[in-house]
């Protein structure tokens, strides 16, 4: 019978766990370019983040801020408040979703547009 | 002789049975938000477990191929396919570790086990459906596996004796 | 545990290490798959971009190349080494290699598919002054250099071209044939996935990384450069362009646009904003992205079925009729423009 726990398990989970934190960083580096306001499944805007104006949205109850090229959500009519605590969103793929208004806003790069435009 | 291979196989069928009924189970609990599409607990990896431990390379490769035909069965060529190459990768790591790195114990057995399995199935993700999109779930997978790793090796050490119990008296017939 | 025997521990290790090469082989295969290369440059007057994806080696820069041969050498109009300028300056120009034959050959063959649309537009541009203020010439002004825009001043004898009228201007294929020798340059040298852009013109190839296809924006015409209102997913196909806000002049308010109506020696007046050729053949592309700017409704719907090529104009307001064929790959990114299908 093996032993439940040995020096070598505890260096493999450290080693998983250092790769996921490498791969993150190696993976979701880029500062995206535009946000994603999608209401109930439907997108609804996109907001740009290369613009460094202040600007404002509020839909269904949920109110989202944009402030120099981040966005984040400043207040919502949601009981837990998880999209709040989901903070300042810059790179892509992050996002902060608020589930009980089915609003979420998500961080979306350039990969996500065209690869080139005709005209 | 060939009473104890008549009770060979009847372990065998039982291991099996009880893989696939583990990995229904683990279908009623709703995938968490946090883990990668697809991928459960891995509750019937605990058998693999077992089988490479105790019963060699062909019985162990049999219960993962089984179990992958039953998930294509049941939810689909994709979900099989991506059960087979998890399940295959995971259960070939196995049987490395029990047969030659005996320094590893029951959790870190349990972390590369669910690890393997979940690359195995990102993998085929990957070839499937071409999109850097699903790379971008590595990161994620690792934490997942690490923490349903230690959880099912943790349950494989705690349920190895009760298993050995079984296997010995059906396939030696010895009478504790 | 029980002791296995020889043989199956054998096989136990040939699993293994296919096992391990397989793991190998995939980690070269998707590293191979990621790398890309990018190179940009001038030509044919616009900015050209070449992308490679999933090739070991850097090809982008032959394919510019053959580019800057095609423009410099044979087909600029501005460009004092070319031999359509010097045939231009001289009348009459003598072509060795033959390739400045074929081309206009085939340029030739392509307008006498429209009546409106001429190789010999160079006497019109310069008169209206296309590249300056602007300038709004007489109907008499018109007439003296009208007879020069006619495909039949050109004359090709072998290797001898010689124009007996007007000046030749190729501005209206040049990027499409540039697309389509930078593609078929990279293409001999084995890259599979590649994407190069001239000016408004798109050549695709094979598939970006992390994606089935590629997904070409459709220019804005009421936008700014870069901005799209719509996209197409599509591959080893070309697009291209042409539209009244690339090049224009204004006088006393009126705007006139670049592309010019060789029946008449005027630019034309249409409530057409641009028109998206999608093809085969890049220089078909070019070709029908001005000659359905230049017909009616129902003539550009033919010419574009007989190239078998697939269209998307854009009207002043605001609507768009396209190819039915092009539904699926279709996606509209701004709802202020109203899609209809023929």
């Amino acid at each position: 019978m093996r032993k439940l726990l040995t020096r070598a398990d505890i260096i493999i989970v450290l080693l998983c766990i250092s790769l996921a934190i490498l791969l993150y960083f190696f993976l979701f580096g880029e500062k995206g370019n535009k946000a994603k306001v999608i209401y109930m499944g439907e997108t609804v805007e996109i907001i740009d983040l290369t613009d460094d104006s202040f600007y404002e949205m509020h839909i269904n109850g949920v109110h989202i801020v944009r402030e120099n090229g981040e966005i984040y959500v400043k207040e919502s009519t949601c009981p837990d408040k998880l999209c709040v605590r989901a903070g300042h969103l810059t790179k892509t793929g992050q996002s902060a979703v608020c589930v009980p208004n089915k609003v979420s806003v998500t961080i979306e790069g350039k990969t996500d547009g065209p690869q080139a435009v005709s005209g | 002789m060939r009473d104890v291979k008549i009770r060979k196989m009847t372990f065998l069928a039982l291991m099996t049975a009880s893989a696939i009924v583990l990995s229904l189970l683990e279908n009623l609990i709703p995938t968490a938000a946090f883990m990668p599409p697809g991928s459960k607990i891995g509750l019937s990896n605990i058998i693999v477990m077992f089988c490479a431990s105790a019963m060699g390379f062909a019985p162990t490769i049999f219960v993962v191929i089984m179990k992958s035909v039953f998930v294509m069965l049941t939810r689909g060529l994709t979900a099989g396919l991506m059960s087979i190459a998890g399940g295959l990768l995971s259960a070939l790591c196995l049987l490395l570790i029990f047969r030659k790195m005996k320094f590893i114990g029951s959790i870190g057995t349990g972390v590369i086990s669910a690890t393997m399995h979940n690359a195995g199935q990102l993998a085929v993700s990957f070839l499937m459906m071409r999109t850097a999109a699903v790379l971008g779930y590595f990161p994620v997978m690792l934490l997942a596996s690490v923490a349903t790793g230690i959880l099912t090796g943790i349950l494989f050490k705690v349920s190895e004796p009760y298993l050995n119990k079984i296997d010995n008296n059906l396939t030696r017939g010895i009478k504790k | 545990m029980r002791e296995k025997a020889s043989p199956k521990t054998k096989i136990r290790y040939f699993v293994l290490a296919i096992f391990l090469c397989l793991f190998i082989l995939c980690s070269i295969f998707m590293y191979i798959s990621s790398r890309q290369y990018s190179l940009q440059g001038f030509a044919c007057g616009s900015v050209v971009n070449i992308k490679t994806y999933g090739c070991i080696n850097d090809n982008c820069q032959n394919a510019l190349d053959e580019i800057n041969i095609l423009d410099s050498k044979y087909l600029s109009a501005n460009q004092d080494s070319s031999l359509v300028y010097m045939l231009n300056a001289k009348g009459s120009v003598s072509d060795e290699t033959g390739r400045l034959s074929d081309i206009l050959n085939e340029y030739i063959g392509m307008s006498k598919d429209s009546d409106s649309f001429s190789l010999m537009c160079g006497e019109l541009k310069s008169l209206w002054d296309m590249d300056g203020e602007g300038y709004l010439p007489s109907q008499d002004e018109i007439n003296e250099i009208l007879p020069g825009v006619n495909d039949a001043n050109i004359k090709i004898n072998d290797t001898d071209i010689s124009i007996s009228a007007g000046k030749m201007d190729l501005g209206a294929f040049g990027k499409g044939t540039a697309c389509q020798i930078a593609i078929e340059s990279l293409k001999k040298n084995k890259v599979k996935n590649a994407l190069v852009t001239v000016g408004g013109s798109v050549g695709v190839m094979g598939h970006p990384y992390g994606k089935k296809i590629f997904t070409i924006g459709i220019r804005d015409p009421f936008g700014n450069e870069g901005s799209y209102f719509a996209t197409i997913d599509i591959t080893d196909s070309y697009i291209s362009t042409s539209g009244d806000y690339e090049k224009y002049i204004e006088i006393d308010g009126k705007k006139y646009c670049h592309i010019f109506d060789a029946k008449t020696g005027y630019p034309k007046e249409t409530d057409i904003c641009s028109v998206t050729a999608v093809t085969k053949d890049g220089t078909a592309s070019d070709f029908l992205s001005t000659a359905i700017f230049l017909s009616e409704e129902e003539e550009g719907s033919k010419l574009a079925d007989k190239y078998g090529a697939y269209f998307i104009i854009v009207k002043k307001d605001r609507t768009v009729l396209m190819s039915k064929e092009l539904k699926d790959s279709f996606i509209l990114v701004d709802d202020s423009f109203t899609v209809e299908y023929i």
